[in-house]
C-alpha cells in the first residue's frame, strides 16, 4: 500500500484515520482495472485468496476455532456449482448460491464435534475432512475423478480483458470486508469473542456455544463457497489439487501472515501468498525457497503479522516526526 | 477374505502403524515440551531421507555407519531449527510457533523439489536385504520385519531414554510444568533444544524407513504427517503410550479396510476411525485425569 497512512496518523482519532485508509484501499482496488492482464490477474487471485482469508479470520480470529476445514468448504463451492452448470443447465449465480448452501451445510457438520474437543484435536479433525474431501472427489466418476472437471467458457470472464471478472471479485471482496465488520463488530462478534475468552463464563451469561461455534463456521464457510467458485470460474478448470488440504493451510497461513489484529489483516495477508510467489516466479524453483525464507522471516520476528510490521514502521515514523 | 491375506494385511497394517506411531512420538514429544505443533515434523524426515541418499551415501560410508550418520546429522539440525525458527520471540503464541512451523515445512520442501525434484523417483537402498522369510503360508519381507523390528527398537530406546535417564526426566519435567521444572533447577532452555535434537532425530529413523518401502520423492512423507497428527489426537497428544495405540489401530484398520474392500476406503476410514474414538472419548484414549484438565 502507498505511503499516505503511514505519515498522517499520529492524531490517533478513529474517524480521519479509516477515511485515509479507505481512500487507500479504493486507489489499491481500482487500479488493477488500468493495469496489465496479467497484473490484473494477479490481483483477481488476490481478491479471491482475500475473500477466503477474511471468512476464515471469523472462527481463528474472534472465536479462536482454529480450522483447516476452509479448502473443504472451497471445493464445495467450486465442485457443487461446475456440477449444477454442467448437469442442470443452472445460470452461474444461482448455481453459485446453491453451492453456497451446500457448502454452509458442511460448515455446520464441521461445527458438530466441535464443542468437545480442543482446539488442536478440533484443528486436526478440520484437516481431516478437508483431506476427505479432496480424496473423495478424486475417486468419484461424477467429480471428473483425477481429470477434475472443464467448465464451459462463460463470456463474462474473458469480457473486456478480465476487467470485468475483477470487478465482481473485488465487488465481492468489499461486501465480505463490510459484512465481516459488521459481524466482529455487532452481537455475533462480541458473543463469539466471549465465548474464546472463556466458554463457561460466556454459557452462564447465556450464550448457546453449540450455536455460536456452528454460526462462525456457516459463516466461514460461505466466504469459502464463493471464493472456491471464483476461482473455479477464473480458471474455467476444476482440478482436484487445486482444491487439497495445500488450500487450508494456505488461506489460514494468510490469516496469520496478515495479522489478526485488524479486519484488513487478512486482505494483507492473502497479498502476500498471492504476490510473493509471483514475484519470485522467475527464478523458478529458487522462487519456493525465496517465498518460504520471507514466511519464516515475518512470522518469526512479527507474531502479529504484517500489521505489527505496520504499526512498527509508523511508530518510528511517528517519532521522527513529533 | 482367507487367512493369509488377512496375515498379510494385518503385518503390513502393523508395520504402517508403527511408523505412524514413530513420528507421532516425535509429534507429541515436542507439542508436551515446547508447545509446539509441529508441521514439519514430516518434511524433516523426508529431508532426512534425501541427506542420507544425496550426501552422505556419496561420501563411501557403509550403510549402517551411513544410517547412523544421517541421524545424527538430522538430530543436530533439530538444534539449528530450535535455535533459529522457535526460540527467538518466545513471547508469541502457540498459534504464530505452527505458523513458523509451516514455513520451515514449506523451506524443507522447496529445498528437495529444488536440488533433488528433477530425476525423482529415487530407488532407496534397504538396511535389510530384498528377500524374504515365510511362516506356513504367511511370507514376510526382510523390508517388513527390519522396519518393524527397528520402529520397535526405536520406540524402546526412547522410552528407556524418557523414564530412566535425567535429560529424559527433565523432559517429562518440562512437559508437566514449566515453571516448576524451572524451579526446581531444570534447565528449560537446554531441555528444549534437546527435545528438538530427539524428536528430529526420530523423525529421520522414519524417513530412512519409509523411503525404501515407496520409492524416494519429495512427497514422500505427505501421506504420513496427517496421519501421525490423528495417531497422536488419538491417544490424547500428551500420552506416549497412547500415541503408540494410535499409530496401530489406524494402520491396522487401514490396513484391514483396504484388503476387504478397496483402496479408496482407506482416507475415509481413518477419518472416521478418528471421529469415533474422539466421540467416545473426547480427549484421546489415553488422557489421565490429570492431563485431561489442560489439554
Amino acid at each position: 500500500m502507498g505511503d499516505v497512512p503511514f505519515g498522517s496518523q499520529e492524531a490517533g482519532h478513529t474517524s480521519p484515520r479509516s477515511r485515509v485508509l479507505l481512500t487507500v484501499l479504493v486507489l489499491v482496488l481500482v487500479a488493477p482495472l488500468f493495469a496489465t492482464g496479467y497484473m490484473r490477474y494477479v490481483a483477481t487471485l488476490w481478491m479471491i485468496y482475500a475473500i477466503a482469508a477474511v471468512g476464515l479470520q471469523i472462527p481463528i480470529g474472534l472465536a479462536a476455532i482454529y480450522s483447516f476445514g476452509h479448502s473443504a468448504f472451497m471445493l464445495v463451492g467450486a465442485y457443487a456449482m461446475a456440477l449444477a452448470i454442467m448437469l442442470g443447465g443452472w445460470p452461474v449465480p444461482i448455481a453459485m448460491l446453491a453451492a453456497l448452501v451446500l457448502a454452509a451445510l458442511v460448515g455446520a457438520l464441521l461445527a458438530l464435534p466441535s464443542l468437545r474437543l480442543s482446539g488442536f484435536a478440533l484443528a486436526i479433525v478440520t484437516m481431516g475432512a478437508s483431506s476427505l474431501f479432496f480424496q473423495s472427489v478424486k475417486v468419484f466418476k461424477l467429480t471428473g475423478g483425477p481429470q477434475g472437471l472443464f467448465l464451459p467458457e462463460f463470456a463474462f470472464v474473458k469480457a473486456m480483458d478480465g476487467r470485468a471478472f475483477y470487478a465482481i471479485c473485488a465487488g465481492l471482496m468489499m461486501l465480505g470486508l463490510m459484512v465481516s465488520h459488521c459481524v466482529e463488530s455487532g452481537r455475533i462478534g462480541r458473543v463469539l469473542r466471549a465465548s474464546a475468552a472463556n466458554p463457561l463464563m460466556a454459557q452462564s451469561f447465556g450464550v448457546h456455544l453449540m450455536r455460536v461455534r456452528t454460526l462462525a463456521f456457516v459463516i466461514s464457510a460461505v466466504y469459502g463457497s464463493i471464493a472456491g467458485s471464483l476461482l473455479g470460474l477464473s480458471t474455467s478448470y476444476i482440478a482436484p489439487e487445486a482444491y487439497a488440504p495445500d488450500l487450508s493451510i494456505q488461506v489460514f497461513a494468510a490469516v496469520m501472515i496478515g495479522g489478526m489484529a485488524r479486519a484488513w489483516g487478512p486482505v494483507l495477508g492473502a497479498l502476500f501468498i498471492v504476490l510473493i510467489p509471483e514475484l519470485t516466479q522467475s527464478v523458478q524453483n529458487l522462487g519456493a525457497i525465496v517465498y518460504a525464507l520471507i514466511f519464516i522471516a515475518v512470522s518469526t520476528v512479527y507474531p502479529g503479522g504484517l500489521q505489527q510490521m505496520i504499526s512498527g514502521l509508523r511508530a518510528r515514523l511517528g517519532k521522527r516526526v513529533p | 477374505m482367507t487367512l493369509d491375506i488377512l496375515m498379510a494385511a494385518l503385518v503390513s497394517g502393523i508395520v504402517n502403524g508403527g511408523l505412524y506411531a514413530l513420528l507421532g512420538i516425535a509429534i507429541v514429544l515436542i507439542f508436551s515440551t515446547t508447545g509446539v505443533a509441529n508441521f514439519a515434523q514430516g518434511e524433516l524426515a523426508t529431508f532426512g531421507a534425501f541427506a542420507m541418499f544425496m550426501i552422505v551415501l556419496p561420501v563411501g560410508l557403509s550403510l549402517v555407519v551411513a544410517w547412523m550418520s544421517t541421524v545424527v546429522l538430522l538430530g543436530i539440525l533439530g538444534a539449528v531449527v530450535y535455535f533459529i525458527v522457535i526460540r527467538p520471540r518466545p513471547e508469541a503464541d502457540h498459534l504464530n510457533l505452527a505458523v513458523r512451523t509451516l514455513g520451515l515445512s514449506g523451506l524443507l520442501h522447496s529445498i528437495d523439489v529444488l536440488k533433488w525434484g528433477p530425476n525423482e523417483p529415487y530407488r532407496f537402498p534397504s538396511l535389510f536385504g530384498s528377500g524374504s522369510l515365510s511362516f506356513g503360508t504367511v511370507v514376510l519381507s526382510h523390508d517388513q520385519l527390519g522396519t518393524l523390528a527397528v520402529a520397535v527398537a526405536m520406540a524402546v530406546l526412547f522410552f528407556a531414554f524418557f523414564n530412566h535417564t535425567r535429560p529424559g526426566l527433565a523432559m517429562r519435567a518440562v512437559a508437566m510444568n514449566r515453571e516448576v521444572a524451572a524451579l526446581q533447577g531444570v534447565d528449560v532452555q537446554r531441555t528444549n533444544v534437546m527435545v528438538w535434537v530427539v524428536a528430529t532425530a526420530i523423525s529421520a529413523t522414519v524417513g530412512l524407513l519409509v523411503a525404501p518401502i515407496s520409492f524416494l520423492d519429495t512427497g514422500l512423507m505427505q501421506p504420513y504427517l496427517l496421519k501421525a497428527f490423528t495417531a497422536a489426537i488419538i491417544g490424547g497428544m500428551y500420552s506416549f503410550p497412547g500415541v503408540v495405540a494410535g499409530g496401530l489401530i489406524l494402520g491396522i484398520a487401514e490396513a484391514l479396510a483396504t484388503a476387504a474392500a478397496s483402496i479408496h476406503v482407506r482416507e475415509p476410514l481413518a477419518f472416521a476411525v478418528l471421529l469415533l474414538v474422539l466421540l467416545l472419548r473426547p480427549a484421546g484414549l489415553f488422557a489421565s485425569s490429570r492431563l485431561q484438565r489442560r489439554v
